[in-house]
């Protein structure tokens, strides 16, 4: 599943590069266009609602880093972090800790600002690796008092995004941005007695599809000097 | 722009909020198997068994007794049993006036945290006829469910 994701990935990549080469080569020099898709610059950035989240709910504990690099107007994202959720009432008590990251493709749709603003869409293929712990305690009015304690390690989410996302920049190096996540076809593996109720990266799993929202501090790290943007045509 | 963007932003963060919602608690587990009675000379049409009891064997309860029962109705044509969600098969016991019949079942069950309001809920799946002693038992739907009114298992006199 993950090689064919990885290979449906690729192959859309070069499509839409080929589709873009073939439809500017009666007007732009290939010399030109080889150099527009060498990336200029890798931005790195953290997302800030984590630590905000972090500080101000118990439950939650977490952090994300984001990378990306420019192939003219595709850009490679990819994603880590880490979230841990502690869920406790008087009916059960609920844990989790993982790992997970995210790879994909972004299409930036403004391409003729000057300052190299950006606004995307794209698509992931998201990975976690976790475990979860719950413990319960329920007066079942057929079966009496049960007590038990469910617990398992090593369980592997995957799943897709659909995103779409603004890079601002604010000064100099310094961008910032964001990028909202439609998440759909959660797989798991590694779960006998439980069903996983919140996946590090995805979320909450009661439905078959969930939203997500990252808020990017990002730095900017020129390799070379950006050719011009494309001319409008007439 | 830079006010426009900033607008967007703000907006965005108190759409994502809005968008979250709690669960229903109401009717959680998938834990009823519906049976229905049947001659096997008469397939089509549902048949009374009459017991005097009606239980399980582990945990030893008695759900049914004629002789505790003030409805002298003892003929059963449909029963909705409960499936014991912290187990992984169960055996139904059904005390006829000269025979004692039983069922076991097996299935799979597994345990998912809803909520702090809710507590955990039990996703039952793979219901398998074990071992019975009855003429013959027919497995008409694998997955159990919330309430009572679908038919799983049909059994054979």
């Amino acid at each position: 599943m993950q090689k064919k994701v990885v290979l449906f990935a690729v192959c859309v990549f070069a499509l839409l590069i080929q589709a873009e080469v073939f439809a500017q080569a009666d007007t732009v020099a290939v010399d030109t266009l080889r150099s527009r898709y060498v990336p200029t610059g890798i931005r790195i950035g953290f997302d800030a609602i984590g630590p905000i989240k972090s500080s101000i709910q118990d439950d939650f504990s977490g952090w994300e880093v984001q990378a990306d690099v420019d192939f003219d107007r595709y850009f490679l994202a990819v994603e880590y972090g880490s979230w841990e959720r502690n869920f406790a009432s008087d009916l059960a008590r609920y844990a989790n800790d993982g790992r997970y990251w995210r790879a994909g493709i972004d299409v930036n749709f403004l391409r003729n600002d000057p300052d190299r603003n950006a606004f995307t869409l794209g698509a992931r293929y998201g990975r976690s690796l976790f475990s979860e712990t719950m413990d319960i305690s329920r007066e079942d009015p057929v079966w009496g008092t049960l007590s038990d304690r469910f617990s398992q390690s090593d369980v592997s989410s995957s799943w897709l995004e659909l995103t779409a996302g603004l890079r601002v920049r604010i000064w100099k190096v310094l961008w910032m941005g964001y990028t909202g996540r439609f998440k759909f076809g959660l797989s798991t593996r590694g779960n006998t007695d439980m069903l996983p109720h919140d996946v590090p990266g995805y979320g909450i799993t009661n439905k078959e599809t969930t939203w997500g929202f990252n808020y990017y501090l990002m730095l900017r790290l020129p390799v070379r000097n950006a050719p011009p943007p494309p001319e409008k045509r007439k | 722009m830079m006010r426009n963007t900033f607008a967007v932003f703000i907006v965005l963060i108190f759409v994502s909020g809005a968008c979250l919602d709690e669960p229903d608690c109401y009717l959680l587990n998938n834990s009823v198997v519906g049976i229905a009675f049947k001659k096997l000379t008469e397939p089509n049409a549902d048949s009374a068994l009459t017991v005097t009891a009606l239980g399980t064997s582990d945990p030893p309860l008695l759900f049914w007794s004629a002789e505790f029962s003030e409805n002298a109705d003892t003929a059963f044509s449909r029963l909705n049993l409960p499936l014991h969600y912290f187990q992984d098969e169960i055996v139904y016991l059904f005390q006829e006036e000269d025979t004692l019949r039983f069922l076991r079942l097996g299935y799979k069950s597994q345990a998912q945290f809803v909520s702090e309001d809710c507590g955990e809920r039990y996703v039952l799946s793979d219901l398998r006829v074990l071992e019975h002693n009855f003429d013959s038992v027919r497995l008409i739907v694998d997955v159990p469910s919330r309430q009572s009114g679908t038919i799983h298992l049909q059994i054979f006199r």
